[in-house]
């Protein structure tokens, strides 16, 4: 919010403040002070009246005038188009500093001008370039423009939270600073002179939803003459960022931004007997005053006369109901709605208008027939109306006050302080809430109604916290007991270290991926959607990671990079029938092999491998033993990929993207990735094994070429050997071959190195050489293989 | 072999110590006999002279067993001491012994001096390029966010907080109305939300964790909650998905001083101990009394800046005392108990720490950015 320090000062001495001083004490209190805009004076200007216009001799679209400023008469050149004999307005003398730009004597067209003729732009003052300034025809030449016009003046750019409805107005701000610098604060008062011509009983006010609209008061102004504001007022309306537009509809701005409570002046002869405020009807159409047409429905709140609706409740008028140049009567709105339900209008119809804002933030509803009073006086004082006696209303005006009970130590215990009693309820007498204290150690406040955010003793302490300074509370260490809960194991961090160190980037994707993209890796009905999603790029949320992976994989690719490895550990979401389940996630992979280009020969293997790699180092880390089994998933190549079991659960699987895919998406080289389910993975809690005694007796080898039919999986074969006695330690494969010396196509040699250990000896040949045969005989019968 | 050799070599020497014992200790007139001494002569400069121009191991080898192999010049001279007259045959002896000796001492000399060369030559022809890199990966990165996540999550960890999680897609309940925001409340403007279906959202920030918590845990409660969250904006400084950390304490008597003195700990300790830290008065629904967290600008310490807006002041995050809606909305005692919340962007944190000015390079994942964390 816009708060300008000229109008401020008219309800609080600030005369030996600097703005940076109120600044910082507002923003401290939690009114953040988000800029301070200084509008430095302007020198060299003063009221001039125009005497007298001629046409310029070379140039059609300017004029000649003649101007007296008081002190003597100047010729000056000038373009706008108002330019008239008797207007009084603003002239720059040679000297004056425009827009940044210093008047100088100069030739236009041939036509010497002594000095320019301003519009509110030049001046800084609004947007308005259309003509020169037109003064009041009463303004004296002698006149301070620079005070007239609220040239020179410094605004805060005061950022509102949405607890602090009260503050949306310059007097709320004047309560803060009076509270702060403990300052009196002035109310100008006012006096409405009513005139009673009986014709307000023609009307009436209703409200059929008193939960929209607990109370409605209204007033009937007669004979109002439509004309610009006073400059003052003006001065007003434009340094709070608002555009002056004629007396009526400024006045109820003008009051909105003073007090913070929204006004409606409707044109008195659109009302047909009076006011109801009620529902709107199903799929009613309704056009607001700007014009556009808007859908309502029995959930919002309207104004509405006997034949017709008039204006939406609380936030925009009607097309037609509202003041035009033909308006003398007005009937003048002053309502309390409801928070929650302009909000909920505001939120359905996108309207955010001035009045809305300040509605759902919460309003003084306790001043409310005041304020009518106070805006009633200034149309008759400005637009010289006449004020009918009395007020309609209905419903009942809501209490200026509120009371409630706190405990005084429950507010110090809050804030970590010791304050009296007396010193507490001090602090809230400078935020006008009178307290009193009672024996059993509570007290007793009275809170304005303008309060409405101070409900209970939390909303005490932080008034206290405020007003006594958050800076002056000493800052302490709790005492931390430690706690018998153990923290869990940070397995997922484990594998993250595991996975930066075989050489993965970590990488973090979106949760949300467009759904046609995801359709090529899984069924849409399992998709999670989005009803409103930023773009139908980010429409339906991930069901696994490797999507994500392979556009990342796949971008990085493009920027040229050549070494792409990357990881990623995240939710993701799959709709089921009963609930939706948020399983973690972790998936790897890379782009155009795993080795990077390098000096040394190597790398001749399938990537497939070097990815299994990593996964086995992953599940020696979870202390688990998968099983890999080709895999049928439609999305990967149907020769290179391996579902992961634990046991008889599927834990995830590893492969290379299907080609039909990599095509479709137009990769320019093979992906291979592996995803798992970390949240499976950690439910199966593989604590640390106890320590096992080791055989101290040198482990001893023996290597064995067993010859088999090209399509036996090497793990059965090996797993066969690792089983014919306790004594195998391990069994490694360490030579494939094909080739000469087999039948070409059908056959392939396996080598692998048993290692044998003992608990209680070194074995000799003549242990190991029958555990070979056994071997060799077993090998023979379940896998028709021969010794090489 | 030439392990053989030496022994043999040490063998002779030793034989012929002995006789010079005994020569020392025999008072022997040794006469004018230069014919004999003359015979022994041209023997020791042949090898001498073929033992210097030896050039390898192998040649040397050569001369050795050519002067003390088996039937080596020398070893012949001590067969044939045996035929020469027993008077004759201990200065014989004698010169023999010397003959050898100094055969020996030549033959080492030269030996070692060629053993050394060959070493040298071998471990120059070894030599291999140490600037090619290693035969191994380069090491990946972890990604900036969770680095920054853990370094704040570690800290809290440090003085006794467990970690805690909830789900992505949250109870509209859990994230707005049980933390004090129900429905047409105006803070859930400040929070513009995705939702995914009439009563499930994501969630907008880390807070429901605190709610899910309260529900399951009894005081004294300390939690850090790190996590995703998901708001319905996208440019330089807002993405769609970010993340939060948020923490929670619960206990008896606890108040903004404890507050304030666990935060300025916290920003003191990711940011520098000579960080200023401030409070001010700020709001959220379900703190009260609420207080945003500063920190003195790092970009211009202070002075004021772009960064800053001239303030000199960073906004780090939000916290206060738990609001009574929320005890209430989770059944506990707020005359007997209070705690207090805090929270944080760690993208702001990130951005702020390494001066990052584009929170959506986060989500990009191209390995030049993420290489340098």
């Amino acid at each position: 919010m816009r708060v300008s320090l000229n109008w401020l000062k008219s309800y609080v001495n600030i005369s030996d403040l600097s703005p940076e001083d109120i600044a910082h004490r507002l923003t401290m209190a939690g009114l953040e002070v988000e800029g301070i805009e200084r509008k430095n004076p302007i020198e060299a200007i003063s009221a001039a009246i125009i005497e007298e216009v001629q046409e310029h001799p070379n140039a059609k679209k300017l004029h000649l005038c003649k101007v007296f400023d008081g002190k003597g008469r100047h010729n000056v050149v000038c373009g706008a188009p108002n330019a008239r004999a008797g207007l009084i307005t603003v002239l720059a003398h040679i000297g004056a500093e425009i827009g940044g730009v210093k008047i100088k004597e100069g030739v236009l067209r041939g036509v010497k001008s002594e000095g320019m003729l301003c519009s509110e732009k030049e001046l800084g003052l609004s947007e308005d370039h259309a003509g020169i300034i037109e003064l009041p025809p009463d303004t004296p030449l002698d006149a301070n423009l620079n005070e007239l016009l609220g040239i020179e003046d410094i605004i805060l750019d005061i950022a509102i939270t949405p607890n602090r409805g009260d503050c949306l107005c310059i007097y709320g701000i004047a309560r803060e600073v009076s509270a702060l610098f403990e300052r009196e604060l002035h109310f100008n008062p006012f006096v409405v002179s009513e005139e009673d011509m009986g014709e307000i009983s023609a009307y009436t006010a209703a409200t059929k939803d008193v939960e929209s609209c607990p109370y409605y008061t209204a007033r009937i102004i007669k004979g109002v003459k439509l004309a610009p504001s006073p400059l003052w007022m003006q001065n007003r309306i434009k340094s709070a960022g608002m555009r002056p537009l004629n007396n009526v509809v400024d006045i109820t701005n003008y009051v909105m931004l003073e007090y913070g409570q929204p006004l409606h002046a409707f044109d008195l002869k659109v009302i047909d007997r009076g006011i109801v405020v009620r529902r709107a009807a199903e799929a009613e159409k309704f056009t607001t005053l700007d014009g556009k047409v808007r859908d309502l429905d029995a959930s919002v709140a309207v104004i509405a006369d006997h034949s017709k609706t008039l204006a939406i409740a609380g936030v925009m008028g009607g097309e037609y109901s509202g003041i035009n140049d033909a308006t003398t009567d007005i009937f003048l709105e002053c309502a309390c709605f409801n928070p929650a339900s302009i909000s909920l209008t505001s939120r359905k119809l996108g309207m955010n208008t001035d009045s809305a804002y300040r509605y759902i933030r919460g309003m003084d509803f306790g001043r409310s027939r005041s304020i009518l009073d106070y805006a009633a006086s200034l149309f008759s004082d400005i637009c010289g109306g006449t004020v009918l006696a009395g007020a309609l209303t209905a419903g009942e005006q809501p209490p200026e006050s509120r009371t409630f009970n706190f405990s005084i130590s429950k507010v110090n215990s809050l804030i970590g302080l010791e304050l009296s009693a007396d010193h507490i309820l001090t602090l809230l007498g400078r935020l006008n809430i009178k307290g009193f204290l009672k024996e059993d150690a509570t007290a007793a406040v009275i809170v304005p109604s303008y309060r409405n955010d101070i409900k209970h003793v939390a909303d005490i302490a932080e008034e206290i916290a405020r007003l006594y300074g958050i800076e002056r509370i000493p800052s302490r260490l709790p005492s931390f007991s430690p706690k018998s809960a153990k923290e869990k194991l940070n397995r997922e961090g484990e594998l993250r270290e595991l996975l930066i160190n075989s050489g993965f980037n970590e990488c973090i994707n979106y949760s949300f991926l467009p759904d046609s993209y995801l359709a090529d890796f899984c069924d849409t009905r399992e998709l999670v959607y989005l009803i409103n999603p930023l773009s139908n790029d980010m429409n339906a949320l991930r069901t696994y990671i490797f999507p994500s992976l392979i556009k990342t994989l796949e971008h990085n690719w493009n920027q040229g990079e050549r070494s792409i490895r990357l990881f990623e550990i995240g939710s993701v979401f799959q709709k089921t029938d009963r609930s939706r389940l948020e399983p973690l996630h972790l998936a790897f992979g890379f782009i155009g092999g795993f080795i990077p280009l390098n000096w040394a020969p190597g790398g001749a293997y399938d990537n497939f491998y070097y990815l299994k790699g990593v996964c086995s180092n992953i599940f020696a880390k979870l202390r688990l033993t998968p099983s890999y089994i080709p895999s049928k998933l439609g999305c990967l190549h149907p020769g290179k990929s391996a579902d992961i079991f634990i046991g008889k659960d599927r834990a995830g699987f590893i492969g290379a993207l299907h080609p039909n895919i990599a095509a479709a998406l137009d990769l320019k080289a093979e992906v291979y990735f592996t995803e798992l389910d970390l949240s499976f993975l950690f439910s199966l809690g593989v604590e640390h094994p106890p320590y096992k005694r080791f055989s101290r007796f040198p482990s001893v080898y023996k290597d064995i070429s067993l010859v088999v039919d090209i399509a036996l999986p090497a793990e059965n074969l090996r797993g066969l050997i690792s089983g014919i006695s306790p004594l195998v330690q391990a069994v490694v494969l360490f030579d494939i071959y094909s080739g000469e010396g087999l039948a070409s196509n059908r056959e392939k040699s396996l080598t692998f190195r048993i290692f044998f250990s003992s608990p209680d000896k070194t074995l000799t040949d003549e242990e190991i050489n029958p555990l070979l045969y056994e071997a060799e005989s077993r090998a023979a019968a379940e896998f028709n293989a021969r010794l090489r | 072999m030439e392990g053989i050799l030496h022994f043999v070599a040490k063998l002779t020497y030793l034989s012929v110590y002995s006789k010079i014992f005994l020569l020392v200790y025999q008072p022997v007139n040794f006469g004018d006999d230069d014919d004999f001494m003359d015979n022994y002569e041209p023997i020791r400069e042949s090898f001498l002279k073929e033992v210097a121009a030896s050039s390898s191991l192998d040649a040397l080898y050569a001369v050795k067993v050519k002067y003390i192999g088996k039937k080596g010049v020398i070893s012949e001279l001590n067969k044939a001491l045996a035929k020469l007259p027993s008077e004759e045959k201990p200065i014989a002896g004698f010169e023999i012994g010397k003959l050898r000796n100094e055969f020996s001492a030549a033959y080492d000399d030269k030996e070692s001096s060629l053993k050394e060369r060959e070493l040298s030559e071998k471990l120059i022809s070894e030599q291999i390029d140490v600037t090619l890199p290693g035969l191994t990966l380069p090491i990946g990165r972890e990604h900036i966010i969770n680095k920054t996540a853990g370094e704040i999550s570690a800290f809290f960890a440090s003085i006794g907080y467990l970690k805690a999680t909830g789900p992505e897609v949250e109870l509209d309940y859990y994230n707005f109305e049980a933390l004090n925001m129900p429905y047409g409340h105006p803070a859930r403007d400040m929070q513009d939300t995705f939702y995914v279906s009439d009563y499930e959202v994501l969630r907008t920030h880390t807070s429901p964790v605190q709610i899910r918590t309260m529900l399951a845990c009894k005081p004294p409660i300390r939690i850090i909650a790190p996590g995703k969250v998901y708001r319905s904006d996208y440019d330089v400084t807002h993405s769609p998905m970010f993340h939060q950390v948020e923490g929670l304490y619960i206990d008896e008597n606890i108040s903004m001083g404890e507050l304030k003195g666990t935060l300025e700990h916290f920003v003191k300790a990711l940011f520098g101990s000579d960080v200023p830290v401030r409070f001010r008065a700020s709001y959220f629904p379900f703190t009260e009394p609420s207080m945003e967290v500063d920190m003195g600008c790092s970009i211009c310490s202070g002075g004021g800046c772009r960064v800053c807006k001239g303030a000199g002041w960073l906004e780090i995050g939000g916290c206060g005392m738990v609001a009574p809606e929320v005890f209430d909305a989770v059944r506990l005692d707020y005359n007997k108990f209070s705690g207090f919340a805090f929270g944080m962007g760690v993208e702001r944190i990130a951005m702020l720490k390494y001066g990052i000015d584009d929170i959506r390079l986060f989500f990009e994942n191209h390995l030049k950015f993420l290489n340098q964390f």
